[in-house]
């Protein structure tokens, strides 16, 4: 006995701690999910299980990917630790629903939820600036998505600044990675004009992360407009649902999110051309317009001179009628006694001649009878 | 600075004249001096057209090289 080497429960704890630490620092273990819940909605307990063996967790209500039920497969990474009061327990980093009908059921009942939230509205959808100046790209940098998307956009519209948040985009650890992208974009002092996030096409295991309760969160919750194109054909996944604008594919998002610049050229010359004709029009309008102007004026002149002619003969004509030559053609005379016109036999001197003026001339005569009228 | 020339406006002094000749209080004189006032706007408008026309064919000779 004298050889053994006896410890103390807590210095077995620590020593076994530091074999976990030094041998299997960080795990994946993958099992049937049982006796889940949550404390003070905080914490998670529950068990990883298989036919014969049975592993307790705990972590952080963080690590959720969506809503759990007992019954469930699940993929749960951590570190395993030996605690000095409660015994050995895998303290949880991430989790991932694994196998098809887990998958299934964990997208359903978390798709209800996140509904019923109304984080899929149509009416919280933005639409995405046409064209953009500078978007953030969360992909892996090595994919053949990114690789389409940065080829289509360089053929399109190659002025777009981009900014690639290199992330994996399948495995445990793509949502935490993927959610702190879209944060940092978030938090940036100057933001971008859209958040593209694009992974290329799999099976839904591979796109689990996609369906992550917290990175849809995240995609819904982005100041910068978003846009997610996941390239697979059969269910949406909940961060293409959350996102302000889908696209089929990353080529797709490419497509949608600039113009072709070949086109727009098209369309502008197209405009100018219209542009031309359009001034051109309106010049020939205005012309026509001078041309009335001119003929008008010309008119109202013209109108002028016949209205001040008019008038002329008219003043003519009332002066030739004021004209005593032309009442003495008609037989009236003029009689003036000592220079001054008589135009009352009241004003006749009978002692003094008169002179009596007619058409062509005039005669002296004497007065021998002067009759007035009689009053009336 | 030369002053920009304003083609609506000069456009509606020629309107003036021309309501001006309907009135009741116009004599021939003053209508011969509004006749030449108004023909020598109606150059300047026409002169500008001709500017347009030309900028116009300069812009269209750029769109089709």
């Amino acid at each position: 006995m004298e050889h053994e080497l006896i410890l103390t429960p807590t210095d077995f704890v620590a020593i076994a701690n530091q074999v976990f630490e030094h041998s299997m620092p960080f795990v994946y273990i993958e099992g049937e999910l049982a006796n889940f819940k949550i404390s003070k909605n905080k914490w998670l307990y529950f068990d990883l299980k298989d036919d014969y063996s049975k592993i307790n967790c705990f972590g952080s209500v963080y690590a959720l990917p969506g809503v759990l039920q007992d019954g469930m497969m699940l993929k749960v990474s951590g570190q395993p630790r030996l605690h000095p009061q409660f015994g050995f327990s895998l303290n949880v980093q991430a989790i991932q629903p694994s196998g098809e009908g887990t998958i299934k059921k964990a997208y359903d009942l978390l798709k209800a939820k996140l509904q019923k939230e109304g984080l899929f509205e149509i009416s919280r959808k933005r639409s995405l600036p046409y064209p953009p100046r500078r978007i953030v790209l969360v992909a892996s940098g090595e994919s053949a998505g990114y690789s389409d998307f940065i080829k289509i956009v360089a053929e399109r519209w190659p002025n777009l600044v981009i900014e690639l948040c290199d992330v994996q985009v399948q495995g445990v650890d793509a949502p935490n990675q993927i959610i702190s992208a879209i944060d940092e974009a978030n938090k940036a002092s100057s933001l971008a004009d859209v958040l593209v996030l694009i992974r290329g096409g799999g099976s839904m295991d591979d796109l689990i992360a996609f369906n992550d309760e917290r990175l849809v969160r995240a995609i819904s919750a982005s100041r910068i407009t978003t846009l997610v194109a996941i390239g697979h054909e059969r269910d949406e996944l909940l961060a293409e649902l959350a996102a302000d604008k889908r696209a089929s594919t990353p080529s797709n998002a490419a497509e949608l999110l600039v113009p072709n610049r070949h086109s727009e050229l098209l369309v502008a010359t197209n405009q100018k051309t219209q542009l031309s004709q359009a001034m051109k029009n309106c010049i020939n309008i205005e012309n026509q317009h001078l041309s009335r102007y001119r003929s008008e004026l010309s008119d109202r002149l013209q109108q002028t001179f016949l209205d001040t002619k008019n008038q002329a003969i008219n003043f003519q004509r009332i002066i030739s009628a004021y004209n005593p030559a032309a009442v003495l053609k008609r037989g009236f005379a003029i009689v003036r006694q000592q220079d001054k016109i008589i135009n009352s036999a009241l004003l006749l001197d009978r002692s003094q001649a008169v002179e009596v003026q007619i058409d062509k001339g005039k005669f002296e005569a004497s007065i021998n009878k002067i009759t007035l009228d009689k009053e009336p | 600075m030369k002053k920009e020339f304003d083609y609506i406006k000069t456009k509606q002094e020629i309107e003036d004249i021309i309501n001006w000749f309907a009135s009741e209080d116009r004599d021939l004189n003053e209508a011969f001096v509004k006749f030449e006032q108004a023909q020598q706007k109606l150059d300047q408008l026409q002169d500008y057209l001709k500017d347009s026309q030309a900028k116009l064919k300069l812009i269209a000779k750029k769109i089709k090289s």
